[in-house]
Parts: structure tokens; sequence; C-alpha cells
């Protein structure tokens, strides 16, 4: 039973080895389009990941209404905000670090009491995303003695409809690209299929079945297709070494970014599972139109 | 064998290639096609290897009519049926083995016995010295002997070969045509397709003579034919 396959196997691979022009042209073909494909998907994936990373530093400042019990609002906001970090601030603290943090500007604030800034609960919501952060928010906005809740990431909220708008165009990319490969590959592999229809025609002679015939040509597609995918899985974390120290020099630490983080094992794995399943797909459509004909 | 009732053969805008055509060849005979070009040797050869279907009549090959052969089962009856042709057809990046390994590779044999019977076939042609050799680095006359030995590997019942000597001077057509009735001789029905007189002169054999696709004369076994048909 297991002879079958294994002599499929065998034709494919001494097809392609037969045919070297006709096996680098599927296999570049399938290559380049998978590795444009990985370029666009690993840029959307290393973007999302960056906004993560720099979500992740919120803090979300709850301001209280001048006389209400700052005890009583931290309480209330961790009951709101269970697993967060949750700190009370009184104006007098809020005050101190403020001059801490405008460094030689403090001392403008020399002279200025406590009571000029309110007191305030803030709470640590690392790695949260901006929705979250936005309705957690809108929730602490509603407990009595808030005055206003403010998690000051404008520039963040415009990165992120940035952000929406390149996933959105980078998605419509990789439905064009991922359209296009499928017709590229199609044809590149019937145009093997084309250059060996004599074979073809010969084995149809000599008593062939369609299966006979054709096998050889799917485990062609499907190994061209995985090679082709795990030399773009290669390239593209060959770029990613190369690129990701001097992203993270341009942009520093906010960017500290794990290495592998733009190329998630899944989108490695996909490159090559998908390049196999283009492959199979591809060249199933060729040898079915060229058998319909033999 | 085969039988022929009434059977035509038709292409749009074009005069049938074949006509009305009732013959009977039976089993183990020689016979001869022959005819002028476009008299309807090829299309009758087409048809009888199942590679097209009849435009009307019935072709009966083997006992089974052929226009109500299944598609898939079409490779079944191949196998039955060895084809030669006049410019060989041989795979030019396979070797001269590989070649004749073709029918038994496709019947699945274990690659074992799939040697021993190619040796024993290149041998019965006298080219088991260049198995490993390719196509195109052999005569003419080699490479018909190579398509010959494919077209026998399997053991066909039926041997169809479609201008066999077209493309060969006097001395390698004697030698094909030596392999062609060896292997009529040990039970194979042959027939060949071919324009050459000479050849209808030396093997004194059954002659079907078509002309734009109608029967003109059958050269004598029709009876003989008849009985084996029955």
């Amino acid at each position: 039973m297991m002879r079958r396959p294994v002599e499929a196997l065998r034709r494919a691979f001494t097809a392609m080895v037969r045919s070297p022009y006709l096996t680098l042209v599927g296999t570049g073909t399938i290559f380049a389009a998978l590795l444009s494909i990985g370029l666009v998907a690993a840029a959307l994936g290393t973007g999302e990941r960056l906004l993560h990373a720099w979500a992740g530093e919120v803090r979300i400042s709850v301001y209280l209404t001048p006389g209400a019990d700052l005890a009583t609002a931290t309480a209330a906001v961790a009951a709101l905000a269970p697993g967060r970090t949750v700190e009370a601030i009184p104006s007098a603290e809020g005050l101190r670090r403020l001059a801490l943090g405008l460094g030689e500007e403090g001392k403008l604030l020399d002279g200025v009491g406590p009571e000029a800034i309110p007191d305030c609960v803030e709470v640590g919501v690392p790695g949260i995303a901006l929705e979250e952060a936005r309705a957690l928010s809108a929730r602490l906005r509603e407990v009595a003695g808030v005055a206003d809740v403010d998690f000051g990431t404008a520039w963040l909220e415009r990165l992120e409809i940035l952000l929406r708008r390149a996933r959105g165009a980078g998605l419509a990319l990789l439905l064009g690209l991922g359209l296009a490969t499928a017709v590229l590959v199609s044809n590149t592999l019937r145009l093997a299929v084309y250059a060996r229809r004599e074979e073809i025609e010969i084995m149809k002679l000599v008593g062939a079945t369609d299966a006979f015939v054709g096998a050889p040509f799917l485990l062609e597609g499907v190994l061209q297709g995985g090679l082709a995918g795990g030399l773009a899985a290669a390239t593209l974390l060959g770029i990613e070494a190369a690129l990701l120290p001097r992203l993270a020099a341009l942009l520093g630490p906010l960017a500290a970014l794990p290495p592998g983080a733009g190329l998630p094992p899944a989108l490695l794995l996909g490159l090559v599972g998908g390049g196999a399943a283009i492959g199979l797909l591809a060249s199933g459509l060729a040898i079915l139109r060229f058998l319909r004909r033999a | 064998m085969i039988q022929l009732f009434h059977l035509t053969k038709e292409y749009p805008g074009e005069p049938p290639a074949l006509s009305d055509l009732t013959l009977q060849i039976g089993k183990g005979e020689f016979v001869f096609l022959t005819g002028p070009s476009g008299a309807g040797k090829t299309t009758l050869l087409r048809l009888l290897s199942c590679a097209e279907a009849p435009s009307s009549g019935q072709l009966l090959l083997f006992g089974r009519n052929v226009a109500r052969i299944a598609a898939r089962e079409v490779p079944w009856v191949r196998r039955h049926i060895g084809v030669v042709f006049q410019d060989f057809k041989l795979l030019a990046e396979r070797t001269i083995a590989e070649n004749v390994a073709l029918p038994l590779e496709v019947r699945s044999l274990p690659r074992r016995e799939i040697r021993r019977k190619v040796q024993g076939l290149l041998r019965s042609v006298g080219l088991e010295h260049r198995a490993e050799k390719f196509p195109p680095s052999l005569s003419g006359g080699e490479q018909q002997r190579v398509a010959v030995a494919r077209a026998l590997a399997a053991d066909p019942a039926l041997l169809l070969a479609d201008e066999p000597t077209g493309n060969l001077d006097a001395d390698r057509t004697l030698e094909v045509m030596e392999l062609l009735a060896a292997a009529n001789a040990r039970g194979t029905t042959v027939v060949i397709a071919t324009h050459d007189r000479s050849l209808l002169q030396r093997y004194t054999r059954r002659v079907v003579s078509l002309e734009r696709g109608r029967l003109v004369s059958d050269g004598g076994s029709i009876r003989q034919a008849s009985e084996h048909g029955r």
C-alpha cells in the first residue's frame, strides 16, 4: 500500500532534479510572492506590537473633586480595576512629583500650594489595549468624587488610527498579493505542466490513470511551495536580525521588542504551510486542466 | 478482437475522416492499414487506442463498446494496447531503460521486476548495452526499436503502429518489422498503418485499404476475422 505514495514521491523528486529550470522558476515565483506577503504581514505585526509596547506604558490618572475622600475613591477605583496597580496620590505628593518631573523648571512651582492640584488615584495598566483603557476610564469616571480621568495618550490614539488605516490597507494589499500569487503561481506551474505535456500524453497512452499522472505534479507543487515558504521565512528572519537592532536604536527603549516579535512562529509556519498549500492548489489546477484536455 | 460497424468519425467543418467503416480484425492477426495521406489510417488507430470516440457507428474492442467505456476505465483498456509511432515518442530526458519501463511503472510493478523485464525487452531488441543512454544519442532505427520494446513491455493483446518505419532506411525498416512480426508470432494482434508499398509486398499479410475515410479493399482474411469475432 505504501509503495505508490513513495513511488510518486520518488517520481516527483526525479522530475524536479531533471527539470532544474522549471523547478527554480516555480519555487522562485512562490518564494517572491510569499516574501512579499511575509514582509507586509511582518511590518503590520511589528507595528501592532510596537503599539502594544507603547500602550503598556499607559497609566490612568483619576483626579478627584476638592473635598472628595481619597481613601474611599481609591477603594472604589481598586474595585473597578481588579488586578491593576492602584496608588493614591495626595495633592502634596502630586505637586512634589510634578516639580520633580519638571526638573530645573520645577522652581516655577515654588510658592504654589498643594491645593493647586487635586488629589489623584493612579492606575497602572501595563499591556492594556487602548480600547480597554478607554472603557476602564469611562467606568472610573462614574466613581463618586471623580472630577476627571486622563490617560494622556492622545498621541497614541492618533498612532492607533494611523495603524488601523495601515492595517486596512495592509489587509487589502495582502488580499491583492494573495490573488496575484495564486494567478502567478498557477500560470507558472501550468507552464511547467505544459512543458511536460509529451510525457503526460505518453503516460496516458500506456495506461496511466489520472491519479498516477497527477500525483507527482501535486507533490512537486507541495515540495516547491514548502521549500519556497521555508526560504521566505528564513529570509524574513535574516531581514529581522539585520533591522531589529537598528529599529531599537531608532525608537529607544519603548521599542524594546524581543527577538522574533515581528515574526511570530505562526507567521513563519504559515509561510511554509501556505507555500505548500499554494503549490498544491496551483499544481492541482494546472494538472487538472491539462488532464481534462488530454 | 476488433469489430467496427458503420463507424464514422467527423470533425467540425471537415469532411468525415472515417465514413461508414465496417471491419473485423481477429485475435492474432497481422493487418496492414494502407492508403494515401488523409485516408483515415491515423484516425482509425486513434479510435482503436481510445484516444478519441467515434461520431457514430460502433467500435468493439476486446468485446467492449468503446463509446460506452467510462473515462476512468480507459487507462485499463489501454494497458492491453501497445502503440508505436513514426516519430518514436520517446522521452528525451529519460534513459532508454526508463522509457521502456513506463508501461510497467504505470502498473505499479515492483522495481526489481521492472528492471528484470526491461533487461529482457532490451535484450530482445538488441539494445541491452544502450540501457543507460538517452534517446537523442541513438539512431532512428535504434529509437524505433526502443519504442517497440516499450509497446511490448506489458505483453499487450493488441499492438498498433502508425507508420513505424516512416523515418527509417531499408535495413532499419526490416529490423523493426521483424520485431513486430515476432510479437505477432507470440500471439499479439498487430495493426500497422503504412503507405510503404514495399512493406506490403515483402510481408504477405492482410491489407486493408482506406481512401477518404472509406474502406476500398480488404486483402482477404476478413472471413477468418469474422470467424474469430463470433
